[in-house]
């Protein structure tokens, strides 16, 4: 697996868990950065590579957060520059997907009466990502029943 | 005053100027330096808390040359100059904002120092400008004492194998920092360690220099048994010896962690302890398995690095020599430590199968278990008396022994 530093893998995955919170596509992410789709699917993947800090600003903006938005809490422990593996955020995941539901629930999406399908639009999860539309499905059952979320007609409700 | 007339100082002027600068790499690179220097750590000891050779930082600090601290170092910043990442990261700073630089570099030099003054000006985009002043310090070829109470502390973590293992110079900032607070600063570390890496230092102890992500690090020499032990360290396998009560005939066997987490003995398919008279023979044993033990999952590696190393053994219990060490006036260290070997190698069997359960039983016989106790609360600095009936751990430990030898050698 490839290795990372913790704080470039700490902005990663903060950043890809505030793009799909948001709804922006990774395409969408990429334009406004001044990247490609592929730049941002590969620093978003297992594969090597970090964002570099003079994107920092252009990161932050894209995601409506100031540049310490995307950065680790004060009362992170220091690090000593050990690498460690780039292990990313990943809708597969499910305490991963719980995050970015809740952090949809907290900007208001679901004020609003959502389908599962307008759920899995504004993640982008298309057909053929089965694994994370499962993932999704489950956790959004599992969430109604903590009422955390409701269940109207087929909707799902804050 | 002969020396003042002597050094010649030499200084140069230059007018320079950047444009287009980006302003996050400066404002890191200030908000870093400043707190550094707030922190009274100069310029040479950050870069060999980076990893780097003494002028490193000094050269990326010159604002006109367009040498920045590179994303991959922001990770460490923090543990150099004890602060969090948002006190380095500005958090005020527009996309792609450049700032332009203007003013003077003056280097003075003599035989003893060199000096850097930086004069500039940065403009920003709103037309607002700020102005700095800097001035970098080398000391050319000063005399360094090593501090002989760090050099003592850096012997010890040699000797237990903290340097078997590469480290970077902010690993064992870290280290000495989180035990002995502020006492070491990072350049007595660096003095330390370059008496240690230095040719004459006396083999113990002696470090090496290596590269590890273009950072250097600091590892111990290890001679052909240590890279071996270390080999054995890395896959979890180890070979021991055991010495039956009633001769002086080792036996050698595997001791190995297993994949739930939990040390085991190498024992055949039928629960037989896999024993065999010689390093060698116990070898040919493990290549040649045919069916005769499930394998660990590291041995295919640990066998393949074994053809390059001697083989040596990791520990020996010998039970003679802990009722030895017990019939004694007084018990010493190493016969404690050689008993509690003994006793968590019977725990390991005990545990590992259900054939050797009743070991567990005999393990928590009075004495014994009190004297496995008293060693763990010294271990934890908890320290108490031992108090204990001789004459009844002897009887434990010999009924513990034959019962073991009688699962394990019979």
């Amino acid at each position: 697996m490839e290795k990372i530093t913790r704080l470039s893998l700490y902005i990663i995955n903060n950043s890809k868990k505030r793009r799909l919170i948001l709804g922006i596509s990774a395409k969408a992410f990429g334009r406004i950065i001044g990247k490609s789709e592929e730049f941002v699917q590969n620093i978003e993947s297992i594969r090597r590579g970090h964002y570099l800090h003079i994107d920092f600003p252009s990161i932050a903006n894209a995601l409506d957060w100031e540049i310490h938005d995307l950065l680790p809490p004060d009362n992170s422990p220091y690090s000593d520059g050990t690498l460690v593996d780039k292990v990313v955020f990943s809708l597969k995941k499910p305490s991963d997907a719980e995050e970015v539901i809740v952090g949809m629930k907290d900007i208001g999406y679901f004020k609003k009466e959502k389908s599962l399908n307008d759920i899995f639009e504004h993640l982008y999860l298309t057909e053929n990502m089965s694994e994370k539309r499962k993932v999704i499905t489950e956790l959004l059952e599992k969430l109604v029943s903590n009422n955390i979320l409701k269940l109207n007609n087929g909707k799902y409700l804050a | 005053m002969e020396k003042k007339e002597d050094n010649q100082i030499i200084s140069t002027t230059e007018h320079l100027s950047r444009q287009k600068v980006s302003r996050i790499d400066f404002e890191i690179l200030v908000n870093f330096y400043e707190i550094c220097k707030k922190k009274k750590i100069s310029e040479r000891e950050v870069s060999f808390l980076m990893g780097k050779v003494n002028k490193y930082f000094s050269e990326i600090l010159n604002p006109f040359f367009k040498e920045h601290v590179k994303t991959e170092y922001l990770d460490i910043l923090p543990a150099i100059a004890s602060t969090c990442i948002r006190k380095i990261i500005p958090n005020d700073i527009s996309p792609k904002e450049t700032i332009d630089i203007r003013g003077t570099h003056t280097r003075e030099t003599d035989k003893y120092s060199e000096v850097d003054y930086y004069k500039f000006t940065v403009t920003y985009k709103d037309g607002t400008t700020r102005n700095y002043r800097w001035k970098i310090e080398i000391t050319k070829g000063s005399r360094s004492k090593v501090n002989p109470e760090l050099l003592e502390i850096l012997k010890k973590l040699i000797s237990r194998h903290y340097f078997h293992k590469p480290k970077f110079a902010l690993n064992i900032y870290i280290i000495l920092k989180s035990r002995f607070k502020n006492t070491f600063s990072p350049l007595e570390l660096q003095i330390a360690l370059s008496k240690l890496t230095n040719n004459s230092c006396d083999p113990e102890f002696a470090l090496q220099e290596g590269v590890n992500n273009m950072r250097i690090t600091y590892s111990k020499i290890l001679n052909e048994t240590e890279k071996f032990l270390e080999h054995c360290q890395d896959h979890r396998i180890w070979i021991s010896r055991y010495i039956p009560i009633n001769t002086s005939e080792g036996q050698f066997f595997i001791w190995y962690e297993d994949n739930d987490e939990n040390d085991k003995l190498l024992t055949s398919i039928d629960g037989k302890v896999l024993l065999s008279s010689s390093i060698e023979e116990l070898l040919t044993l493990l290549k040649s398995n045919k069916g005769v033990f499930k394998a660990p999952v590291n041995l295919e590696a640990w066998l393949s690095g074994v053809e390059e190393l001697p083989p040596t053994i990791s520990v020996t219990y010998s039970p003679k020599e802990v009722i030895a060490g017990f019939e004694a006036d007084s018990v010493s260290v190493e016969t404690l430590t050689n008993f509690v070997n003994f006793y968590n190698l019977i725990g390991d069997l005990g545990c590992q199968d259900e054939r050797f359960a009743e070991l567990l039983d005999l393990r928590e016989a009075g004495e014994l278990r009190n004297v496995w106790d008293f060693y763990c609360d010294n271990q934890a600095k908890r320290h108490k008396e031992l108090s204990l009936d001789r004459a009844k751990f002897l009887v434990d430990f010999r009924e513990l022994v034959a019962r073991f030898e009688s699962f394990a050698l019979e």
